[in-house]
Formats: structure tokens, sequence, C-alpha cells
């Protein structure tokens, strides 16, 4: 049963003559407990499809659905509470907030949604530990490293155990061994906790760790690869089928 | 697992606790605005303060200097016989006290030199009855003694006289041209008055006033005092219908006359502080603006994980208001200071000047009501604006990189007032 899917999704920037369909009837479903990957050239509008996805953007025409919530059709208000608790999100440049401690950064979704303050922080705590930051709860986001403020993003779109997670170029800003702890983390998230992911990458070597890979090109799923049961690790052969799909 | 009780005080608190941690990292920008509202607020308390002391203090010092509570001439401003006037207004219900007296403005040329009134070219001359007088005006002597009735040839002069003519005092004499010639009057006391020094007012007995203007067993005003709680308008309805339209009744305005002086003095002090929450508020207005283009990045990104457009527009007004109670409560503490220091101030005027060497600070409701309110709503609805504004950043805009256009455009808007902030 898909968890989300989406109906002929467009999205076109600009207006008249001047438009352009970032993307373009995009009809895609992502099944729950699934690690989908999205793949393709920059430009493609991989990340364009993840904001419509996660409620971040409205689409032009076409509609998503989260379960049986039409995304599309929400009203601000409801949206935002279905972003704060049906979505988690973790984006490239971490997204924190500068004032706040790596605990109090996870429980703000969980604070927006009303849940008392200790509750929120002893979740947020919980969260942290299973991100292996137990002993930084009360860090400032200065105060740690790239990989590490990518996992108190990674704890804080947990902390809700939201529907969908979505990533966008989580490793993107990290070195290869953060990046490493990152995506081993969503794998186990999916797992070990039957969190369904769609994660946005240009790295063969992270979308190797999905379970199907779509590849768009200009604003269309062009190709598709499952994944499971495959090695993993055939990151080479993710990097062929992205140049073919590039220069076709 | 998410509870589904909602608790909006800890949106409310977490929303505080972001607006302080804000605040705090930008203190230089955080103290400066909030300076305006501690300003604004301390002014417009302290005025609040003093105003009712000061008011009070002048209308207890202008009893004990004036006392008339009502003031009779006749219509055509000619003198008159005292008796039947005199009589007809004591018998009039809660008259406490009536006394006839002679006063006349008198022009004088410079005599210059000792004996003389200084640089006095303007007196009035007022002759009273030295026992009557008394019960409507209860003089206060700052030197030397009240007039007498068989007094001749003697004077009281007000002690400000010394601003004019210095070497006047007690024992000393100064002449005057009257309409028997020549007269030299010895100064007996000083009254502990300031007067009107552009026209000093010197009391003679009523007899030495008459033969001065030629005026024999004549007056030209009764001064009436009413008794305490009595309704003086009524009171004053009553000796005019007593005396008929051939006299003419004033309530002795110079009192509310100074006393609005006082009020308008004051309410220009009032002005300069609401110019300052003013400031206040555009200070606050421009700095949220240019924190919301600032902080554009972590409003999107909390837009992302769910905050609502009025949790935004909340969070930027509590942190206006952060401003705003400290400034205000600041602001009351500066202002009580200030006030204090008001009426010692004010205490060593009204000392000198007024015989009441003491004001009392009242600390009343409306002031502090008055200030809290003022140096909270500035902070409330500067703070609005810009809220809403930040309410309507969408998501997206923190997960991309800012507009140049909107950056340069907020820029511009900001520019100047963060120079002077940071001058």
């Amino acid at each position: 049963m898909s968890i989300i899917h989406t109906e002929s999704l467009t999205k076109i920037y600009g207006a008249a003559d001047q438009s352009i369909p970032a993307v373009h009837g995009v009809n895609l479903a992502v099944e729950e407990g699934e690690f989908l990957a999205i793949m393709g050239p920059s430009g493609s509008g991989k990340s364009t499809l993840l904001y419509l996805l996660g409620g971040l953007d409205r689409p032009t025409s076409g509609r998503v659905w989260l379960r049986d919530a039409d995304l599309s059709a929400l009203n601000d208000d409801d949206l935002s509470r279905v972003r704060r608790t049906a979505l988690g999100f973790v984006f490239q440049f971490f997204n924190l907030i500068p004032v706040l401690t790596a605990q109090e950064n996870v429980a703000i979704p969980l604070i927006l949604d009303g849940v008392p303050r200790p509750e929120a922080m002893k979740q947020a705590k919980t969260a942290l530990t299973q991100v292996g930051l137990a002993d930084r709860t009360r860090h400032l986001p200065s105060e740690l490293s790239g990989g590490q403020q990518q996992r108190v993003a990674l704890a804080r779109a947990l902390v809700t155990t939201p529907a969908v997670i979505l990533a966008d170029e989580p490793t993107g800003n990290l070195d290869s061994r953060s990046s490493d702890e990152v995506v081993q983390m969503l794998r186990r998230a999916v797992d070990d906790w039957k969190q369904t992911i769609i994660l946005v990458t240009h790295d063969p070597r992270i979308a190797a760790y999905a379970d199907r890979i779509v590849f768009l090109k200009d604003g269309k799923i062009v190709d598709e690869n499952h994944l499971k049961g495959q090695d993993q690790g055939k990151a080479d052969q993710i990097r062929v089928q992205l140049s073919k799909v590039a220069f076709s | 697992m998410t509870t589904k009780t909602h608790d909006f005080r800890a949106t409310v608190w977490q929303m505080t606790l972001m607006g302080l941690r804000y605040l705090n990292r930008r203190r230089l920008r955080t103290v400066l605005t909030t300076l305006a509202i501690v300003f604004g607020v301390a002014l417009i308390f302290a005025i609040n303060l003093i105003l009712p002391s000061a008011q009070e203090a002048f209308k207890h010092s202008m009893t004990s200097i004036t006392g008339a509570d009502l003031s009779i001439t006749s219509a055509s401003s000619e003198s008159f016989d005292p008796d039947p006037v005199l009589q007809q207004v004591a018998g009039v219900e809660h008259v406490e006290a009536v006394a006839g007296i002679l006063r006349r403005q008198f022009s004088l040329p410079t005599l210059g030199g000792n004996d003389s009134l200084g640089s006095t070219t303007q007196l009035q001359l007022i002759g009273v009855d030295a026992v009557s007088i008394q019960d409507v005006h209860p003089f206060v002597m700052s030197e030397g003694r009240f007039l007498q009735p068989d007094d001749t040839g003697k004077a009281v002069l007000p002690a400000g006289i010394a601003e004019l003519a210095p070497e006047l005092g007690v024992g000393t004499s100064f002449p005057l041209i009257t309409a028997g010639g020549l007269k030299f009057y010895t100064v007996v006391g000083l009254v502990a008055e300031q007067g009107d020094l552009s026209a000093p007012q010197i009391y003679v007995t009523l007899a030495d006033a008459q033969a001065a203007f030629n005026q024999p067993g004549l007056i030209n005003t009764v001064e009436v005092s009413v008794e305490a709680g009595a309704d003086q308008a009524a009171v004053a309805a009553d000796i005019q219908q007593a005396l008929g339209d051939n006299y003419r009744l004033n309530a002795e305005s110079n009192t509310s006359n100074t006393l609005a002086a006082m009020q308008i003095g004051f309410a220009m002090f009032d002005m300069l502080g609401a110019l300052a929450l003013f400031l206040g508020a555009f200070l606050i207005f421009n700095t949220f603006r240019t924190v919301v283009v600032e902080r554009r990045h972590d409003l999107a990104m909390l837009r992302a994980v769910g905050a609502t457009r009025r949790q935004i527009t909340l969070m930027i007004v509590i942190e206006s208001l952060i401003q705003g109670v400290i400034g205000t409560a600041i602001g009351l503490l500066g202002g009580f200071l200030i006030a204090l220091a008001g009426v010692n101030f004010m205490g060593k005027i009204t000392a000198t000047y007024l015989n009441r060497g003491w004001l009392e600070l009242q600390l009343n409701a409306p002031a502090i009501v008055g200030a809290v309110v003022l140096g909270l709503a500035t902070a409330l609805v500067a703070g609005y604006l810009p809220a809403r504004s930040a309410g309507k950043v969408a998501p997206l805009e923190g997960l991309r990189p800012a507009s140049a256009a909107s950056v340069n455009r907020a820029a511009r808007w900001s520019l100047w007032i963060n120079q002077l902030e940071r001058a």
C-alpha cells in the first residue's frame, strides 16, 4: 500500500512564454517502509519534486496524496499541521535554529504541536540517543560538527515518528565519513523502525543504500531501479545508469 | 509518540525563550532599542507623578498667600463706600470672612539710588484693613511683622523685592509720589511670597492708601473667603444676587491661571515623553523589519517543520513585547527616581517662593497604569507589522539562497536607522 503518491504532478515556474516546467506530470507511488532515492542531473526537478511531496511548495496542477489527505487541497494551517506531525525533513544545510540547543531543536516540532515542554524534551533526548548524540543535548549547533548537526536534524525529523521523512541532499555538505554515518542511520530507520524515506541525492554511493531509485530528467521520471535484494554497494552500476539518463 | 494534548503555554514559553536568546545575541541593538521605551515611559511616568504633587503644593501655598476665594469690584470699576457692601456680603450664607481693600497700580519715575525701589517701574499699592485682611489672607511673614491698625507711613513688601532692590529691607524706607505729595514709607515686614515682580504688591494700611489716592473712606475691592467645603459657585451666585448688577464678582483667577499654566508646562513634558515613545516605536519597527530579513532562513525553517503563520507572528510579537516589558519596567523605576529628584528640586523652589519646604510624592494608579499601557502598547504596535510580515515567510525561502532584491529592499529601508544604532 502506498503511503504517498502523486497524480500528474506538475510545477511550472514563471508565467506564459517564460514558463519553466520543473516537474511535469509525475506519477509516483511510495510504499510504506520503503527507502526511495530520487536522482537526476542538475535542474532535473529532484528537489522541486521533494518539496511538492513534503507540502513545502504547491503544485501548478496535479495532486499529492499522503495516505487519504490531498496535500494540494489543504489550507496553510492544515498543511503546517501535516508538516509537523506526519512529515519529517532533513536538508542539505542542516537548518537548525542557532539559538536553541540540540535537544531544543529536536523538540521544536513537538512544542509547535502543543506537546508540554517536559514531555517534548524527554522525547527529544530519546531521539538524540537514537542518532548517537546523547552526550550533546545541551550543545548549540555552532558547537557541533557538520555531521553532528545533520544527525540532530535527523533526530528532529524522527522525533514525531512521521509517516514519511524527506531528505534533500542530506550528505551534500558532509565529508565521506559523516555521509556514511548519516545514510546508515537513514537505512536503520527504515529497517528497524519501518520508517518511509524519500531521499534526493546526486551521489550514487548514497543512493545505493535505497530500496529503489527513480531517475528524473527535465521534470519527468525517465527510469527506475529496484535495488532490494541486490548488492547495494554497486554504486558504479548506479553511476553508469545516471550517466545514461543524463546524456540520453 | 506525539501526545494529543495541546499545550499553548509550551509554545508561548518556547517562543519567549527563543526571543530572549535572539535578543541576547544582539545585545547592543537590543539595549538601544529598549532605551527608547525606557526614556519614554520614564518621562511620562515621572511627569504624572510630579504633577499632582506640584499642583497640591501650589494650591496649598496659594491659599496662604492671596487666600481670597472671591473678589468683588464695582461694575464701573470705581471706588465705593465699603460699609453697605461688606455688610451685605458678610450676611450671605457660607461666607467666612470679608475684607475691603483699595488697590491701585502705580507707575514710578526712576528714582534710583538709596531709599528707592531699585529697578521697579510699576507697583501695586494695596491698602488693607490690618485686622480683617488676616481673616481672608493669612499672611506668612518671612521677616518683620505685618501691618497694625494704627500704623501710619508703614509698608509691607514681598520678600522677592530683594531681587529688584537689594538695599530695601526691614527698617529702611522708600518714597512714593502720592496725591498728597512725596511720601516716605518705612518697611516693617516682608511677606513670604514671590508675587508678581513686574508690579510688586506693597501693602499699607487702608487709611494710608486712601490718603495716597485721595479717596477718603472708599475702597475698590472686597475680598471674600468662603467656608471650607461650601459650593463656591453657589455662594458667588448668592452674593451676586444680594449686591445686584452694580457689582461684579470674579473668582480669584490667579490660582487657576497659574495652575493651568503649570499643567500646560507639564503637558509639554508629557509630549516629550510621547515623542520618545514614538521614537521607540519607530526603532522597534525598524529593528524588527531588519530582524525578519536577517532571520528569514530560521523563520522559513520553522515554517518547514510545521510552525503556522500565526505562531511565527506570535514569536516576533513576543520578542517585541519582551523589549516592551523590560523597557517599561526600567522606565517605571527610572521615572520614579526622576520624580523623586524632581520633587526634591521643586521642594527647594517652593521653600523659597511658596513658603512650603516639601512636596509629597504621590504614587497613583493612573500614572502607573498609563505608563505601563503606553510602554507595552508601543512595543506591541511597533512589533506587529514586522511580525505579520514574518508570518508570511514561505517555508521554501529558507531552503533557497536569499533573493538579492528582497535583501536590498530591506537593507535600503533599514540602512540609516542601523547606522544610527551603531553610532
